[in-house]
Order: C-alpha cells, then sequence, then structure tokens
C-alpha cells in the first residue's frame, strides 16, 4: 500500500507537487493539440477559478461534495479498501436530506437543517456500510460491490424522481421539488457558503481519527500490513465494516451538503462524477486529511474554472479529467517499487560512497 | 402494452441479451488471461472506451468497420501498454494504476471527440451490421437468436472456444497459469514471466478494445463520453463468477446481458413495471450471484502481488 | 576430476551491501562440495549467480571450461546447472506432471511423466502419481521432486540450498546416499549448509564464506569441525558456554493436558499433549518442520481452541486472543514469520510497538507525543538500531526487527512466553542477544517455550527438551538426560522404553 511514509512530509508533498505539475503539463500539451494556447488557457482557467470573490465561491461550491466524498475514500484507503461507490453514497445522501426536508416542509430550519444533514449521513453510510458488510463477512470485493451500488442507487433515485417523489409542478422532469428556504445552508457573511464549516468539521474529524484515534490507528495497521494487525489482535472485519460506513458517511455529508447548499433539489443528473474525481481526490491527497483537502480544494477549483473557461475559451471540460488522471498515474510511478528503490539507491550513494555492510545489516 | 410474460416469450430478448452481453464478455474474457497470469487490471473501462472511440476514429478514416476495429484494439492496447509497465515493470499499485488509467482514458477519449470533430458531435460512422448465418439463421428458436448477430458477436463465440484451448491445452496457458499461481518458482524454471505477463495483459487489452469496438460500431454507430457506462467493472465481477474459466464467462456474462435485456424490453414496450428499478436489476444480480460464489472460489495465488527479481 | 564449475572473483552488490566479494569457487565432476557460512554470509547469493537468478556485478563463470554469460535461469539450465531450493519452488495448484512439466520434463499427463523420469528414477526411486497437486504432497517429497526433475533434464551441476532443513535425519541420510550416487555417476553437487555434521558426512571439499568473502577452501576429512566452526564466525568460538544459574523453576504457569487438534478435513494434527512450563524456566520444543508445531503454537497463541483437553495459563483456560487484553492475560507471543504476522511492515515502529500487549497503553484517544517518547525510550532499551520511533519496520534489519517484536512482547512483564524459531535468519550476534533476552526472562521466573526446528538452539536454550513428530509429543526430558543422539531419533519418529520413563519426573503434574 503506497500510502504517507511516516514522518517525512516535506518528500512526500514535493512528489505530489512534482506529479501535479507534470499533470497539468500534459493538460497543457493537450490544450495545444486542440489548437488553443496553453498559456492563455490557464489563465483563462485560473481567472475563471479565483478570479474574483463570485469565482472563489463558485469554485467552493464545486469542492465541497467532492472533497467531502474524498474525506471518505481516503479514510477506506487507509484501511486498504477501495470505495470507488462515491457516486452512489452521494446520491444516498442527498436522497436522505431531500426525504427530511419533504417530509416535514413546515417545520423550523434550525432543527431539521441539521436533521437533514445527518439523515443524509446516515443514508451513506448504511449505503457504504452494505459494501463493508459484505466485503467483512463474504469477503466480497469493496471495489466491485461499491461500483454495483452506484448504479442501484442511480436506478433508485431515478425511479422516484420519475415517480413518487417528481415534482408536481415541475414540467415533467425527473427532479424533486426544489426543498423550502428554510432548510438551505445559506452563506456566512453573504459570501462563503455554509457548506464549508461542514468542510472544515468534517477535515478536523477525519484527522483526529486518524492521526490521534485508536480506531484510527487500527485502520491503517490494517491497511500498511492487514495479516500482523490479524495476528495482534486487531478485530479487523469490524474495523472494516466501520471503514466502509465512515467511506459512506461522508460521501452521503456530500450529496447533503450539495443538496441543501446549492442545487436544493434532487434530480438523476445530480452530481457531474464527484464520486469518480473523489477517487483521484483521496489518491494525490495521499489518503491524509489535510491532503485530501488540499487537493479537493484544487481540484474543485479547477473544475470550477474549466467550467467557466469552457464558454469564453473554448476550453474542453475533459482537460480536469486528463489531469486528474494523469497526476494519479505520475504518483503511482513516483511510488513505485521499482522507483523507489532506484531513488533509495542513488541516496544512499551519495551519502555513503564507500560504505559497506554485511548482508543480515540489510533491510529484511 | 405487453405483459412481462410475452416478453419472457420473444425472442427478440434473447438475441438483445446476447448483444448486451457482449462487451463485458470481451473484457471479462480478457482480464481472465490477465488474472491467471497474476495480474489485476481495474483498468478495463479505460480500454474499453479507448476502443470504442478508436472504433469511431478508424471507421471515420477508412470509412470501413474493419479498419475501425484494428484502430479500436490499437487505442486499447496503449492503455493495456501503460498498464503493463506499471504492474510488471515498475512494481507499481495496480489498482490505482487501473483507476487511474479510467479516470484518463474517459477524458483522454472525450478530449479527443470534441477536437476531431470540432465542436459537433460524432456523426455515424459506418459499422457492423447485422450478418445472418446462411442455413443457421433459418433454424428455429435459436437461429433468429444466435445467427442473427453481427460479425463481432461470431468473433467473440470463437474467441472463447481458442482461450479455453490456450489457457488449458497449450504449454504457453500452462506457463501462463504457473506465473499466476507461482511467479517465483516459474521464474527459476527459466520461464520469462515478465514477457508472459507482458502478453496476457496485452491480450486482455485487445479482447477488451474489441468488446468497446462493438459498443460504438456495433450498437450505437457513433462515440459518446463514457459510453462504456460501468462495464469494466462489471467485468471484474464475471471473472470471479466464472471462476476464472473462459466457457462460463460466456454464461456469467450473459446473466447480467439478460436482465439488461429485460430492463430495455421493460421500457420499450411500455409495461406496468418500473423500468427504472428493472434496470438496477442486473447489478444486484450479479451482485448476488457474487456473494454467492465467492468463498468458494479460489483465485490465481499470485493475483496482485508484485513480482520482482532482484 | 575434471572441473566443471569455476566462478572466479564473482562480486555481487545489493544497494551499497556487498553480498559476495571477490568469491572463487571451484567444482569438480563427481565432486560434493560444501558451500559453508552462517546466515547472511552470501551462499545463497553466490549460488543464485551460478544459476542465473541473480546477474553478478563483476568475476567470471566458466562451465567446461568456456567463459558463459547468464540472462537468466534459461541459460543456466541449458548449461546443465539445476538448483534445489530450501523451500521447493514449486506451483502448489497445479499437479505433478504439470510441473514435471513446467520445467522441461514429459508432456504434462502422467504416463508422459512417468515415461520421461523413468532413467531418473533408478537413481532416486519416484513413485507418486503425476496427477497429484504439489500442494498436497508434504516437503520432503516435493524436494525429491525438484531433484528427480533436475536429473531428468540432464543436470550435470546441482545446487543444494539448506536441503536437509525439512527432512528427519532418517530421510537425511537417504538423501545423502543418493547424492553420493549422483556424484559417482559424474554429477558435481554444491551443499549449501550451516551445519558442520554435514560437511563431515558428506563433503569432499568445503569453502567457507563469512561476510560475503571467501575464508578458505579445506578438506573436511583434515579439518576438525572446531576449526571450521570458528572460521565461519571468525572468532575463537567455544562451545558456547552457558553461563547461567540452573533452573529453579516455580509452578506451572503454561499447561497444556490432553491438548490436542484436528485440521479442517477433522484429521489430527496434534494428539493429546501434556505439557507444563513452569516459571523461570526454558522448555524447548525440537522437531521437524510440520509435524505439529503451528498448532501447538497456535494453542498457546490464543488462535484456537483445543478440540479436546485443555489449555491453561496458570490454571484458567487460555481464551481466544481478543479477549486478551480485556481479561488481563499476558503471554509473550514471538511467531516465527515476522513479516506476516509479527510487524506491520510499512507502519512506523512506534504504532508497531503500540499492538499486541501493548494496545491498552492508549485509550480511545492517542497522546502522539507521549507515546512516541514512550516509544524511544523502550527502542534504546532492547537495542534496536536505530532507535528510530518514526522509522518504518521494513527499513530495519531482520535482528532490529525481531528485537522490536520482543520489545513489545516481553516489556508488559508476561506470565510466559512462547516463542517459535526466534532467531530464524538472524546472524550470530542478533541470535545471542535474542537468547540473552530469553535467558533473563527465565531468571526473573517467566515460563518460556521455545518451538525451534534448530537443534543447536534448542542444545543452547533448554531446560527440558520435548520433541514433536508426527504431532506427538515426546518428553520434556532434563536437559542432561538426552543428548543430540536421542533427540535426532526422537525426531525420526522413534521412540523406546526409556522416552516414557524418563519424562521429567520432577514435571509431575501435582
Amino acid at each position: 500500500m503506497s500510502v504517507l511514509r511516516d514522518g517525512d512530509v516535506r518528500a512526500l508533498a514535493l512528489r505530489t507537487a512534482v506529479a501535479l505539475l507534470g499533470a497539468l503539463v500534459v493538460g497543457g500539451i493537450a490544450l495545444a493539440l486542440a489548437g488553443l494556447d496553453p498559456i492563455a488557457s490557464y489563465q483563462a482557467i485560473l481567472d475563471n477559478a479565483v478570479g474574483d470573490g463570485f469565482a472563489v465561491q463558485h469554485s467552493l461550491l464545486q469542492a465541497l461534495p467532492l472533497t467531502l466524498t474524498a474525506l471518505g475514500v481516503a479514510v477506506a484507503y487507509r484501511a486498504g479498501l477501495f470505495n470507488l461507490g462515491g457516486e452512489g453514497q452521494i446520491y444516498m445522501g442527498a436522497l436522505g436530506a431531500v426525504g427530511v426536508a419533504l417530509l416535514f416542509p413546515d417545520a423550523p430550519g434550525a432543527l431539521l437543517l441539521p436533521a437533514a444533514l445527518v439523515c443524509g449521513m446516515v443514508a451513506g453510510a448504511c449505503w457504504g456500510g452494505i459494501a463493508g458488510a459484505l466485503r467483512a463477512r463474504l469477503g466480497l470485493s469493496e471495489l466491485i460491490v461499491t461500483i454495483m451500488l452506484n448504479f442501484v442507487a442511480f436506478w433508485i433515485v431515478s425511479y422516484l424522481v420519475r415517480h413518487p417523489l417528481q415534482d408536481p409542478g415541475g414540467a415533467g422532469y425527473p427532479q424533486t421539488a426544489a426543498i423550502s428556504e428554510a432548510f438551505r445552508l445559506g452563506t456566512i457573511g453573504g459570501a462563503v457558503p455554509a457548506g464549508a464549516i461542514v468542510l472544515a468539521l468534517a477535515v478536523a474529524a477525519v484527522w483526529l481519527l486518524l492521526e490521534r484515534s485508536r480506531a484510527g490507528l487500527e485502520l491503517k495497521d490494517i491497511g500498511d500490513g492487514e495479516s500482523a494487525a490479524r495476528f495482534a489482535g486487531i478485530r479487523v472485519e469490524r474495523r472494516l465494516l466501520l471503514a466502509m460506513a465512515l467511506a459512506g458517511l461522508f460521501g452521503g455529508l456530500g450529496g447533503a451538503v450539495e443538496l441543501t447548499g446549492n442545487q436544493y433539489r434532487l434530480s438523476d443528473f445530480f452530481t457531474p462524477g464527484w464520486g469518480y474525481a473523489a477517487i483521484a481526490v483521496a489518491l494525490i491527497g495521499r489518503g491524509t486529511a489535510l491532503g485530501t483537502l488540499g487537493a479537493g480544494l484544487l481540484i474543485g477549483a479547477l473544475r470550477s474554472g474549466i467550467d467557466g473557461a469552457q464558454g469564453v475559451a473554448g476550453i474542453p471540460e475533459s482537460v480536469a479529467e486528463i489531469v486528474q488522471g494523469t497526476a494519479v498515474l505520475f504518483l503511482i510511478v513516483a511510488n513505485a517499487d521499482v522507483v523507489v528503490a532506484a531513488v533509495k539507491r542513488a541516496a544512499r550513494r551519495r551519502a555513503r560512497p564507500t560504505g559497506r555492510r554485511t548482508l543480515d545489516e540489510q533491510p529484511a | 402494452m405487453s405483459s412481462l410474460l410475452d416478453i419472457l416469450g420473444s425472442s427478440a430478448l434473447y438475441a438483445a441479451a446476447i448483444r448486451l452481453a457482449l462487451p463485458v464478455f470481451l473484457a471479462a474474457l480478457g482480464e481472465v488471461y490477465a488474472e491467471r497470469a497474476g495480474l489485476v487490471n481495474v483498468g478495463l473501462e479505460g480500454m474499453m472506451l479507448a476502443g470504442a472511440f478508436g472504433g469511431v476514429y478508424g471507421a471515420h478514416l477508412t470509412g470501413n468497420p474493419i479498419g475501425g476495429a484494428v484502430m479500436g484494439v490499437l487505442f486499447a492496447l496503449v492503455v493495456a501498454a501503460i498498464q503493463s509497465t506499471i504492474a510488471v515493470n515498475l512494481g507499481g499499485d495496480q489498482i490505482v494504476a487501473g483507476i487511474a488509467l479510467n479516470i484518463a482514458a474517459l477524458g483522454v477519449t472525450a478530449f479527443l471527440a470534441r477536437t476531431i470533430w470540432a465542436g459537433g458531435d460524432v456523426p455515424q460512422v459506418a459499422h457492423f451490421d447485422t450478418l445472418a448465418v446462411p442455413g443457421l439463421s433459418d433454424l428455429p428458436v435459436l437461429g433468429p437468436i444466435v445467427f442473427e448477430q453481427n460479425a463481432l458477436v461470431y468473433l467473440a463465440g470463437l474467441l472463447a472456444l481458442a482461450s479455453w484451448w490456450a489457457l488449458t491445452r497449450t504449454t504457453w496457458g500452462l506457463r501462463l497459469r504457473a506465473c499466476g499461481e507461482a511467479p517465483r518458482a516459474s521464474d527459476s524454471l527459466g520461464i520469462p514471466v515478465f514477457a508472459i505477463r507482458w502478453q496476457a495483459m496485452l491480450i486482455c487489452g485487445a479482447l477488451t478494445g474489441l468488446g468497446g469496438v462493438f459498443l460504438s460500431l456495433g450498437e450505437l454507430f457513433t462515440f459518446t463520453d463514457g459510453m462504456s457506462g460501468g462495464r469494466g467493472y462489471i467485468a471484474l465481477a464475471v471473472v470471479i463468477i466464472a471462476r476464472w474459466k473462459p466457457a462460463r464467462v460466456v454464461w456469467a456474462a450473459l446473466l447480467f446481458g439478460g436482465f439488461e435485456a429485460l430492463a430495455f424490453r421493460v421500457q420499450a414496450t411500455g409495461a406496468d413495471i418500473p423500468y427504472e428499478l428493472m434496470l438496477a436489476l442486473p447489478y444486484v444480480m450479479t451482485l448476488l450471484v457474487y456473494a454467492g460464489v465467492v468463498g468458494r472460489v479460489t483465485p490465481p495465488a499470485a493475483l496482485g502481488r508484485v513480482y520482482t527479481r532482484t | 576430476m575434471s572441473t566443471l564449475v569455476r566462478m572466479h572473483e564473482v562480486v555481487k552488490r545489493f544497494d551499497d551491501v556487498i553480498a559476495c566479494d571477490g568469491v572463487t569457487l571451484e567444482l569438480g565432476s563427481g565432486e560434493i562440495h560444501a558451500l559453508l557460512g552462517e546466515n547472511g554470509a552470501g551462499k545463497t547469493t553466490l549460488m543464485n549467480v551460478l544459476y542465473g537468478l541473480t546477474r553478478a556485478d563483476g568475476g567470471t563463470i566458466e562451465i567446461d571450461g568456456r567463459a558463459v554469460e547468464l540472462s537468466g535461469p534459461a541459460d543456466a539450465i541449458a548449461l546443465g546447472v539445476g538448483m534445489v531450493h530450501q523451500h521447493p519452488l514449486l506451483v502448489g495448484p497445479l499437479t505433478l506432471a504439470e510441473n514435471m512439466r513446467l520445467g522441461g520434463v514429459g508432456d504434462g499427463t502422467p504416463a508422459g511423466m512417468a515415461a520421461a523420469i523413468a532413467p531418473a528414477t533408478k537413481l532416486i526411486p519416484f513413485d507418486v502419481d503425476g496427477a497429484t497437486r504439489v500442494d498436497e504432497l508434504p516437503l520432503s517429497v516435493r524436494q525429491r521432486l525438484e531433484i528427480v526433475r533436475c536429473l531428468a533434464r540432464g543436470v550435470r551441476i546441482l545446487v543444494l540450498d539448506e536441503p536437509t532443513a525439512v527432512l528427519t535425519p532418517d530421510e537425511v541420510a537417504q538423501l545423502f546416499g543418493q547424492l553420493r550416487e549422483l556424484a559417482g555417476a559424474g554429477c558435481g553437487v554444491v551443499l549449501i549448509t550451516h551445519k558442520l555434521s554435514e560437511v563431515g558426512a558428506l563433503a569432499q571439499r568445503v569453502t567457507v564464506l563469512r561476510g560475503g568473502r571467501k575464508v578458505g577452501t579445506y578438506d573436511p576429512a583434515a579439518t576438525p569441525a572446531r576449526e571450521l566452526a570458528s572460521l565461519m564466525v571468525g572468532r575463537e568460538l567455544g562451545e558456547e558456554r552457558r553461563e547461567r544459574p540452573a533452573a529453579t523453576p516455580g509452578a506451572p504457569r503454561l499447561t497444556l493436558r490432553g491438548a490436542c487438534c484436528d485440521d479442517p478435513h477433522g484429521a489430527r494434527e496434534l494428539h493429546p499433549v501434556d505439557l507444563d512450563v513452569r516459571g523461570g524456566e526454558i522448555v524447548c520444543l525440537a522437531g521437524v518442520e510440520g509435524n505439529g508445531q503451528r498448532p501447538l503454537a497456535e494453542l498457546c497463541f490464543g488462535l484456537r481452541a483445543p478440540a479436546a483437553g485443555e489449555a491453561l495459563l496458570e490454571g484458567e483456560p487460555i481464551p481466544p486472543h481478543r479477549e486478551w487484553e480485556r481479561r488481563g492475560v499476558r503471554i509473550g507471543r514471538v511467531a516465527e514469520e515476522r513479516r506476516q504476522h509479527g510487524l506491520v511492515a510499512d507502519a512506523p515502529l512506534w504504532r508497531n510497538l503500540l499492538l499486541g500487549p501493548m494496545a491498552a497503553r492508549t485509550g480511545r484517544l492517542v497522546r502522539k507525543r507521549r507515546t512516541v517518547a514512550w516509544a524511544r525510550g523502550v527502542l534504546e532499551e532492547y537495542g534496536v538500531n536505530p532507535p528510530d520511533p518514526h522509522a518504518l519496520a521494513s527499513s530495519l534489519s531482520g535482528g532490529n526487527q525481531q528485537k522490536v517484536v520482543l520489545a513489545r512482547e516481553l516489556d508488559n512483564d508476561p506470565r510466559a512466553i512462547v516463542a517459535v524459531n526466534p532467531t530464524r535468519g538472524l546472524d550470530v550476534g542478533a541470535q545471542r542477544e535474542v537468547y540473552a533476552r530469553l535467558d533473563r526472562m527465565r531468571a526473573e521466573g517467566v515460563a518460556v517455550l521455545v518451538i525451534s526446528t534448530d537443534l543447536d538452539e534448542v542444545m543452547r536454550l533448554a531446560d527440558r527438551v520435548g520433541v514433536l513428530y508426527g504431532g506427538r509429543l515426546s518428553g520434556p526430558f532434563a536437559r542432561e538426560q538426552v543428548d543430540r543422539e536421542r533427540l535426532a531419533l526422537l525426531m525420526a519418529g522413534m521412540r523406546d522404553e526409556r522416552d516414557d520413563a524418563d519424562r521429567d519426573a520432577s514435571a509431575v503434574i501435582s
């Protein structure tokens, strides 16, 4: 498992930055091949991402569901699990939130907005928990199960927004009615989306879990060496279930925040692939809380910037996927056994030009 | 408004099942090679998309579906080569690499589609038409279902047979299986583990790419972003359900294709069943069968483990 | 005797470690040549170079007088080199015949295999059904399979890497006979070993390696074992005096009473065992791998319950391991596989120290700074080098890794310690440190049970010795009552009346 090597944060951040830079270069090449000026394009993307207050707000709104879901992917990843079910968990979370809003439309928002978010988290946790349970009890690959559940979630929502939950006054579109004002996550000071607070709390919670809680250490031990962890008495199955449930919880929270903070209604085109992008974000963020936050903000801004620049400068939005995908590929290569060994060899040769050790002092 | 029974009795349903199962089938068949050689290839989506796009591009250039098929396979092989380099030569994280390749391929194919056909949608191109097998297509029941498909379906059938033979009856197949069970032992016998794993991955890419070609040139006659729709991931489950045997891949893929075809027929004929929920059924059924099978199957022993020679 | 192989000034480096430093070795046809050295001396590496598994960084290899370039095992095999590895390298789920085919012998069918190996079986009898799956065969049969396969391929240079580790003394004698026949037929045999007894019994010449360098080539008939031993180790080595006080054992702490185990098919893997390990003594159980060590260890590790009988710690049944923390059960567990069970390889040492017995040090929340400081202290106390709590476990040498395991298992005042092959893969220096640690525990009144396949280790550590064979325990006997010969007989399954009478009278369960 190529996760964070303990303590050496600087080298890690450097490697990640290089990978990202390389990916941006590849994106630039793609842009050039499309007949666009890469520098001008990136300039346009930057402007549309963080150029003014409105752009920043838009970037933040893109980053919120993305990063929240990525936190879920990250927690699972540290335990050695592949949570590809972000899409489904987002849908379920949004469904949970919109369910509360539609069931109690006249209730006081201060009470039920948190309830909606919690409901979204619970729904997501259950969805992730299914995959976790199947993995823990039956040994089913969570990678496969979560992907399947994505489709199931999509079709369930698809059905619901076309039939029972369809907006009666909505001209037949496959979407629910908009939730009432009371339920909406407003802004702080008129500018910053309130979802940012939720994100900050979520990041803090994940950090606390992974770095300072015994459960989190156990998760990491499972991810770093499952058989030794099992031998040492860690209840692996229980922890795996917990990890997947948490993964789903954050994905659900992402969906709920998006619903109550941005879209205000559930439709079957609710997510533009945040669930899958979240995987890249978590991997670029190396599975850590802060890293995921950074990567999420970055990728969110990138996507938002491209979104805005699309109309203006004709930049195809697929560039975002190209950058994400190649960034992860570069990271994989940088962490590949052969490459790491070669780098270590070169470093050691520099430090110890004539060193000799016997074979037993060799790392086992 | 037909009833469910009407649908179940129509041969069009089963013919559709074969067509819908085909991309999954080819991807899964390719994955059987890769996994039995010890490699986990999650990048099937990417290979399928590459094949789908390459197919359309090739058909566009040559005006001929066969040219498209060749181009599609080539595009998919590029993805397979990257996956091989990372998994076999560099000892990198195979699963993450597969996921990353899927994301990248999604972007690259969409990008190329936008760039080559600047601005507009990808037009319809020369495609594979239905090819009725003379004589056999007149058989009752089986005729219209099996023998009135397009050329790629027949090709796929032959490939299944060839794969069974290659894996179980040839020395190359024996060596490939040895690489997947015990790479160190194989290496010590002078078996070229790296080379065989590369071959397996390239075959996987070619077959999956062909599946993608079928999606674009055999079904839709054009390319749309992300048209593989998760079939590459489904194929992973199919491989396990099929216990890594080419013959069983046929049935496992048909399981999925069958339920999908059912859902589409329900939608098309306006039957009184919510078709959206029917469309969830293929995934649920695959999950159930997967759950039933797991624990009773043994994957190749060295599956997913990096092998490097010091 | 013509020279078959000449390895001249072979150099092999891994990173900055020099595994082989200009080693020269000659092998003649009809010769059995022993390659002697301790763990880490470079013996296996040197032979891996000959077999093409590793590329040399310097030096030349001549086979039959001609210089050769080996790019892989295929080249070596083509030149008539065959290697039988320490743990037979075969493909488990495939059949015997298919494994033969992979090695270029036969066509993959049992009939074809039988025909192809017929000439070879005149030298080495081999009569197993070709349709059997390899992973259903015992280790000694698998080893013979490898040898027969080499022969059937027409190998003239046969290298065996520590072949006797998986054999009973009887099977060893059989193997040696077969090797002599092979040599008689003109093959050259290289025997990699760290056991002096084998050198004397078999080899015409012995080359001693130490720290990657060749110390010299000697005639075993003319060189006393003690001299070879000190050449191997590099210092004057008397029979290591155990300067430790006689055992004064207290009450029994770890007890097995009629404990037995069945395998998943219902066959008995461990027949009813009666064993008492008292505080302040070390009981060692000797035996060849695969004779019941694993189930017995699992009983003591809390990984399984006995199918019948009891496993007790101070009179109370040993609960499943996951309840140990809650119930305050303190048994130090040193498992055989360090990488699989001992340490989480990619985790830093401070987290590794928190596994198992030490987990109770933290509550739900972890005070990181305090924990790391504690970890550093523990690492320093146990002599781990470097004592860096943030270092990853995988970056440590084998000896240091084992020290971390010991630190973790021994430091919280266990009532008993159960260790399986605790010095596997360690060099003599690290070995001695482990033994010193175990002696210290013994002096502090802890009950120590060591299960080991290494007879030297058993002789060094034990106050009482038992032998496992075929899932049955013979003994334990007082150390003074047994010698290597008797142990060897027991390991081969030869019991006699003395064994039951000699069961240490003072160990009667009261």
